[in-house]
């Protein structure tokens, strides 16, 4: 068999993106409703060259379609993927740990319960609907607390932040089961409950773009740190000793996973499994730094989201199956097969 | 080269050691003693991992304390004691992550796991590698860092004879290219024949130190490890046999 | 390999600014069946307005309550989409937008309904969307009275040009619960009772704020589940409070009850225990609520010989299809 780590990373950079590219295209072309390839090119044509040239003719229901419906929802995709492949390689790297995911930092228990709140108890900001803005800074509120609490004489051990982590995350899962079966609005509330299997429906543009900088800004954060987080993966000691500044690291790379994967949680809900495991796709890939982990991740993070969503639209006709069903349904069995195929012994010691 | 430790107090939980004044300058320098006499903590100061209660170790005259990471890490490199287990790093990957300070040029790897012996291990996946295998690639790591002080962490665990002897030609090799090296034993029989001097510890505490074949005698031992050394006459080097009251010799 | 990271993100950038740009291109189609040319204004349950030109007569609903009430006035013609939770009229044929996980908003837009009819106490993500991004226009139904439900029935029939029908409707309502009024009067003790929802994982009950709380309560019964919400009631409690009546939702087996806390309750030994025959005449408030409140009278009070007038309007699906013959 070949072994897939000694192809040119180039080249395999070069084929996930014209993989993703693929796909985006493709996508255009999925939903409940059929719309002519005539229609999605002269719409995409009208979005970038329509204010200098002339504007091809498009019934208005073919463009909210494709502009309001399927373009923000590839593109939700590609940003949420991204965001949890990126914050799974970092906080595996942090941790040193192949099972940890950018969640157990609180970052989904405090999202849950920022949005089941502000459902449950009809809280509004500013007049607009708040699940969002609630899930965002409950997430990065209880990110805070765990790392506060887990703080040492200004060190962070990772296992006490760890097993604060889990503990926390814990707590604030039995809060937010204990609003969602004493509070009377959120009884047989569909919103919530595809909020909470993780769903790309119904984005709008303006929270993508905020959602998208966010993510932008915190990947580009972590990519900056890359080095530092292959260092840790050899012990904190070594770390140290190789000149790295270990509390400074943990502390910036926490804070950036915790607000773009927050971000993105807000507006998709709990997309889960793809954090766990399209980092060890990467490594399988490229091998363990993440010079070419963090951006093999957002890759094949956003590849595997998007093809998780076109089946989740596809899977049974007429209906809307939330895509964090999707994730681990077909993941999970791509990623054994993956694992066995690829792995070439180095998860056996 | 010369490390200079002043006043020092250290605490981790329950242990706690101290050091009023100790001095050591070029060559091999042995950290002996039994097991929880604080061989580890003492050189961790040195480089800075851990933070000392109250005094200061310098080197050259400069305050560990006092530099950041960057700084310590280009004039001491440290080989850790326990060795993690990375994500699909293979032995290049792991020996380039000790240039993190440097600025590191891609001809030294392959050098320093040559100067190792184990230059033909270089494309392997670190994870599969065997114990002994995984210090000698840390071990180039401390190499391709490049630093004037190595301090190595009890470096003669899970290494096989030949290894053995492999880590002793590189001490003596890195110490005739100017390098200071201190190195934690427990074996009496390495200190020996590895070290130029010696700093025995003792429950925190340092007991002697000075020329290897000054500080270990067989009083010094007795007082350290509780029993009885007395030294093989029958060797050509010095070698210390343990002596057992109980049993007719 | 920089350089394709920088060149992704570059990419992404400049696709999501440039689809912000001339977005306003495409061809407005205009709907010609015009019905009534008078303007009309409604008000939904959440208080908000809505006007609109004429009547509309393309309408989507994923409230079963809605579909419901708009096939008995006459306007289930105007719909054009229907979802996964109607069940009256039976063998629905209109596309599916909607299910417990979401709407299918694409079949929404292709649909190009006027109003989209929705069922909720708040407008939420979704309503949200379809409202304000995808600009149709969503009639909030919440009604946890019968006043209010005759207040949609009403609202419903002024925006489909149905008035009439609705009249009559709301006329048959308030005549029926009058005639309940009547036939409970004589009853000075409301019996306690409790409605036993959902066996998994302990006693689910309705709390007196849910609809079916109410239903209870219409029915001249005494809800011992004080709590506002749907919860699971502590067995200790209800051996406590020794309902004298035990309502069984559809799917709860009376096995159930066969066995503590409640073979010991004075409704078990009386055999004063109902299995509601369909539990949508539970769940959905529109006008068929008014068939619970009589079978549930009729259980348990027996000897108030209650009557409520026929329906007055013919329907092929009589609205207590599928509750009994």
């Amino acid at each position: 068999m070949i072994n897939l780590r000694n192809i040119d990373s180039k080249i395999k950079f070069l084929f996930l993106s014209f993989l993703l590219l693929i796909l985006v295209i493709f996508s255009m072309f999925i939903g409940p409703v059929r719309v002519s390839m005539y229609d999605i090119g002269a719409t995409l044509y009208n979005e970038t060259f329509g204010l200098f040239l002339d504007p091809f003719k498009v019934p208005e229901k073919d463009f909210v379609i494709v502009y309001y419906l399927r373009e923000p929802e590839i593109l939700a995709a590609l940003v949420v993927g991204s965001a949890l492949g990126i914050g799974g390689a970092v906080v595996q790297s942090i941790f040193r740990n192949p099972i940890t995911e950018p969640y157990i930092i609180g970052v989904s228990s405090g999202a849950a319960l920022g949005a089941v709140a502000s459902i449950g108890y009809s809280i509004t900001f500013l007049g607009f609907y708040s699940t969002q803005i609630f899930a965002f800074l409950f997430a990065l509120i209880i990110v805070f607390i765990i790392y506060g609490i887990s703080s040492r004489r200004g060190r962070v051990p990772v296992t006490y932040f760890l097993l604060i982590g889990i503990s926390i995350s814990l707590f604030v899962s039995s809060l937010v089961a204990y609003v969602l079966i004493t509070n009377v609005k959120l009884e047989g509330e569909e919103v919530i409950l595809s909020w909470l299997l993780g769903s790309l429906q119904a984005i709008t543009w303006k929270e993508l773009t905020v959602v998208f900088f966010i993510v932008l800004v915190t990947s580009l954060v972590s990519m900056l740190n890359y080095r530092e987080l292959d260092t840790m993966q050899m012990g904190e000691d070594f770390a140290r000793s190789v000149g790295v500044n270990v509390e400074r690291t943990k502390k910036v790379s926490i804070v950036a996973v915790a607000l773009g994967v927050s971000a993105v949680v807000s507006i998709s809900g709990l997309i889960g499994f793809v954090g766990l495991i399209v980092p060890h796709v990467g490594r399988l890939l490229f091998g363990g730094s993440n010079r070419y982990v963090i951006p093999a991740s957002a890759l094949i993070g956003s590849i595997f989201l998007l093809c998780a969503n076109d089946l989740s639209t596809m899977i049974i006709s007429q209906e809307v199956v939330p895509v964090g069903i999707i994730t681990a349904f077909v993941g999970v069995p791509v990623f054994i097969y993956l694992l066995h195929k690829l792995a070439v012994g180095s998860y056996e010691s | 080269m010369k490390v200079e430790i002043n006043n020092l107090e250290i605490r981790l939980g329950s242990f706690r050691s101290s050091v009023n004044h100790l001095s050591m300058e070029n060559g091999v320098w042995g950290i002996a003693g039994p097991n929880g006499s604080g061989k580890t903590s003492l050189v961790k100061v040195i480089d800075g991992l851990i933070e000392p209660v109250s005094g200061n170790v310098n080197i050259d005259g400069k305050n560990v304390q006092e530099m950041n990471y960057r700084e310590r890490a280009k004039i001491i490199s440290y080989l850790p004691q326990e060795i993690a287990n990375p994500f699909n790093f293979r032995v290049s990957d792991v020996v380039k992550l000790s240039g993190y300070s440097g600025d590191g040029n891609e001809g030294r790897v392959a050098d320093a796991l040559e100067m190792v012996g184990i230059p033909d291990l270089k494309d392997r996946e670190f994870s599969t590698l065997s114990g002994g295998e995984k210090r000698l690639v840390m071990l180039a790591g401390t190499i391709y860092q490049n630093s004037s002080l190595i301090i190595m962490d009890e470096p003669e665990t899970f290494l096989d004879i030949k290894h053995k002897h492999i880590l002793k030609k590189v001490v003596r090799k890195l110490s005739r290219n100017g390098k200071m090296i201190l190195v934690v034993l427990h074996d009496i029989e390495s200190i020996v024949s590895m070290t130029d001097s010696t700093v025995l510890l003792s429950q925190g505490q340092v007991v002697d130190s000075g020329t290897t074949g000054s500080v270990i005698n067989e009083k010094n031992l007795e007082t350290v490890f509780g029993i009885r050394f007395i030294k093989d006459s029958s060797s050509q080097t010095a070698r210390f046999i343990e002596y057992d009251d109980e049993v007719d010799t | 390999m920089k350089s394709i990271t920088k060149l992704i993100a570059v990419v992404v950038v400049v696709a999501i600014i440039a689809s912000g740009l001339g977005i306003y291109s495409y061809e407005h189609t205009v709907s010609n069946d015009k019905v009534s040319s008078h303007p009309i204004t409604v008000t939904d349950s959440l208080g908000r307005t809505f006007t609109f030109n004429h009547t509309v007569t393309r309408i989507v609903s994923i409230d079963p309550a809605a579909t419901a009430t708009l096939y008995a006035l006459g306007a289930y013609k105007y719909l054009v989409g229907g979802n996964e939770f109607d069940c009256y009229p039976p063998n629905e044929s209109l596309p599916n937008t909607g299910n417990a996980f979401g709407i299918n908003y694409e079949e929404i837009v292709n649909l190009s309904p006027q109003v989209v009819l929705y069922y909720g106490d708040a407008m939420n993500k979704y309503t949200d969307y379809v409202n304000n991004t995808l600009h149709i226009p969503v009639l909030v139904d919440n009604p946890e009275n019968f006043q209010e439900i005759e207040n949609f029935t009403l609202m419903l029939g002024t925006l489909t040009g149905t008035e009439k029908n609705a009249s009559i409707i709301t006329e048959w309502m308030n005549e029926s619960l009058s005639a309940i009024n009547n036939a409970t009067s004589n009853i000075t003790n409301r019996l306690s009772a409790f409605y036993y929802l959902c066996y998994f994982g302990g006693y689910y009950t309705v709390g007196n704020d849910t609809f079916i709380g109410k239903i209870m309560y219409y029915a001249h019964l005494r809800n011992i589940a004080t709590n506002p919400c749907y919860y699971d009631m502590p067995a200790e409690d209800i051996v406590n409070d020794s309902p004298q009546v035990i309502i069984l939702d559809q799917y709860v087996n009376y096995s159930a009850v066969e066995q503590e806390p409640f073979n010991s309750t004075p409704a078990f030994q009386d055999g004063m225990i109902f299995h509601v025959p369909n539990d949508n005449f539970m769940d959905e408030p529109d006008f068929r609520t008014i068939y619970s409140v009589e079978w549930l009278v009729n259980q348990v009070y027996p000897f108030a010989l209650l009557s409520i007038p026929k329906f007055p309007l013919s329907l092929q699906y009589p609205p207590t299809y599928g509750f009994r013959a």
